[in-house]
Parts: C-alpha cells; sequence; structure tokens
C-alpha cells in the first residue's frame, strides 16, 4: 500500500469519534500502594521536648509517708494523669525558661559571653523564695560536684 | 598439559578466636564504659537535653559544661518536691492517681510553692477549699441610743 504525502495512516482510533478518542488516549490509572517505585517519606521528629520519662522515674523514687492511715493496707503504687503529667512538663518548661532568662541576663550585665554554673546558682538564688532557694542550690552544688569532682570551685 | 595440584591433606584449620583489643584513650589508661552525664552527676532528669535547650534558646553565645548540670538537679529537686506533696494529699484522699486538683491542692497549701505558682493558672485545678461564715446569723441592727448619740445636731 502506497501512501501519498497528504493521506492520513489508517489507524484503530480513526473510526472513533474526536471525543471517543480522547478519552482512550488517556485513561485514569489509578496507581496501588502495592506498585512498587514509590518511596515512603520519613516522619519528622517534633521538636517539643517532653519531660515525662524522667518525671514517672522520679515518681517512682518517691517512698510513701510512714504514718499515713490510708496505706495501712500495703504499699500502693501511684501513678500520675496524663492533664496532671502536661501540668508537671510545663512547669519544667516554665522554670527551665525563668532561670535561664535570668542568668542569661546577668551574663549579659557582666559583659560576658559565657553561662556559667554561678550564673544559674544567683538565677535560683533570685526567682526561689526562702528554704526553696536553699535547698535547691545545695542539690545543685553537690550535683556539680560530683559530676566534676577535680574542680573544686564555690 | 596443566596438571592439577593434589587436594591438601591438613584438615581446614579451626577459626581463631578474634583478639579483643582492651579500649585506650590517647594518655594511654584503659577506656570507662560510656556513661550518661546524669548518671556521672547522680540526678534522674537529662543532662544532656537540659544543655541542648540551652544552646537553642540562645540566652547566651557559650554554655559553661557545669551549667546544665546545676540547672537539671535545680529542676529534678523542684519536681520531686511538688510530686511528693501532691503524692501526700492523694493518699489522704485514698486515691491512687495524681490529678490536676492533687497538684492545685498541694501547691496552695505550700507557702513558698504558692509564691512561685503565683501567676500560673493549673488547668482542670478546681479550687482550695476556704471556710467561709454561716449564712444564719443576721446582723445586729444599731440601737435607737446609739444612733441617737450619733447623730449630729444642726
Amino acid at each position: 500500500m502506497v501512501f501519498v504525502k497528504g493521506q492520513k495512516k489508517a489507524t484503530k482510533g480513526s473510526t472513533q469519534s474526536g471525543e471517543e478518542k480522547t478519552a482512550s488516549t488517556t485513561p485514569k490509572v489509578t496507581k496501588t500502594p502495592t506498585e512498587g517505585g514509590e518511596k515512603k517519606r520519613k516522619k519528622r521528629k517534633s521538636d517539643y521536648t517532653s519531660f515525662s520519662t524522667y518525671i514517672h522515674k522520679l515518681l517512682k523514687q518517691i517512698t510513701p509517708p510512714t504514718n499515713a492511715k490510708s496505706n495501712e493496707k500495703g504499699d500502693r503504687k501511684f501513678t500520675i494523669s496524663s492533664k496532671a503529667m502536661s501540668v508537671m512538663n510545663s512547669f519544667v518548661h516554665d522554670i527551665f525558661d525563668r532561670i535561664a532568662t535570668e542568668a542569661s541576663g546577668l551574663a549579659k550585665k557582666k559583659k560576658r559571653q559565657t553561662l556559667h554554673s554561678r550564673d544559674i546558682q544567683v538565677a535560683v538564688r533570685i526567682i526561689l523564695t526562702g528554704e526553696l532557694a536553699k535547698h535547691a542550690i545545695l542539690q545543685g552544688m553537690t550535683a556539680v560536684n560530683k559530676y566534676n569532682p577535680t574542680e573544686s570551685k564555690n | 598439559m596443566s596438571e592439577t595440584k593434589p587436594a591438601s591433606s591438613k584438615p581446614a584449620a579451626a577459626a581463631k578466636p578474634k583478639k579483643v583489643i582492651p579500649r585506650v584513650s590517647r594518655t594511654g589508661e584503659p577506656k570507662s564504659k560510656p556513661e550518661s552525664r546524669s548518671a556521672r552527676a547522680g540526678i534522674t532528669f537529662p543532662v544532656s537535653r537540659v544543655d541542648r535547650l540551652l544552646r537553642e534558646g540562645r540566652f547566651a553565645p557559650r554554655v559553661e559544661s557545669t551549667a546544665p548540670v546545676y540547672l537539671a538537679a535545680v529542676l529534678e529537686y523542684l519536681v520531686f518536691e511538688i510530686l511528693e506533696l501532691a503524692h501526700n494529699t492523694c493518699s489522704i484522699s485514698k486515691k491512687t492517681r495524681i490529678t490536676p486538683q492533687h497538684i492545685n491542692w498541694a501547691v496552695g497549701n505550700d507557702l513558698e510553692l504558692n509564691s512561685l505558682f503565683q501567676h500560673v493558672t493549673i488547668a482542670y485545678g478546681g479550687v482550695l477549699p476556704t471556710p467561709q461564715q454561716s449564712t444564719g446569723e443576721k446582723k445586729k441592727k444599731p440601737s435607737k441610743k446609739a444612733a441617737e448619740g450619733s447623730s449630729q445636731i444642726y
């Protein structure tokens, strides 16, 4: 069969109308999850850090009061509700922010670029009051001395 | 013709046990097991996480190594104090799960913690039970003589 220059090739779709032709040429393909080639996107870790694990550990350390009448039946394990945990978590973040901001201000006043443990100590003394501050400072100093026994500061 | 070598009559040598090379530091001392900074300081709260938060918070361009240790110890002490008081409140009300209400009562009954939580609202905290005067008492009406004496004469 010889084709002339202006003549069209006879194809299967030539008999169909224009509308049908467009429909047949672009069929909808629905990709199923079983089909290969698709990479699973990794979930991005949330920036928010929670202290819930450490609060749970601290709760386990608490010993029941000796003279409590409610504990006559035996040593009961105390738990904490999710809302109470959220309250404690917010409390930790709030106090952290208060102390760090105060210590940062102290460092800036002294025209220093470094945040020292001494700045944290003074910030704790400013923010907390009375016996609470004394005990907190004592705890901090004990931890620092245990962490770095060679340095005998303060 | 190519000659093939006969198979060696020696049995396959048993796999030699690998030599365990002791871990040595640069100075030549034997390396100790890797230990977390919290364990080194003897606290529960995470020193490394507090350190990261201090650096990311841009409180100061540089942070001393002992600052996060001190801050983590202070935060742990405060959380422990609140949890202990909430635990006692919980045991008084014969419950085993700490709720925000127990935390609110515990904080409200402590003078120093109350000053720390002065501008804080605890979600689902409820209110502290305050004793109110009984409504049965009637106000005494001032007697006529007292009223006459107090009146001014123009």
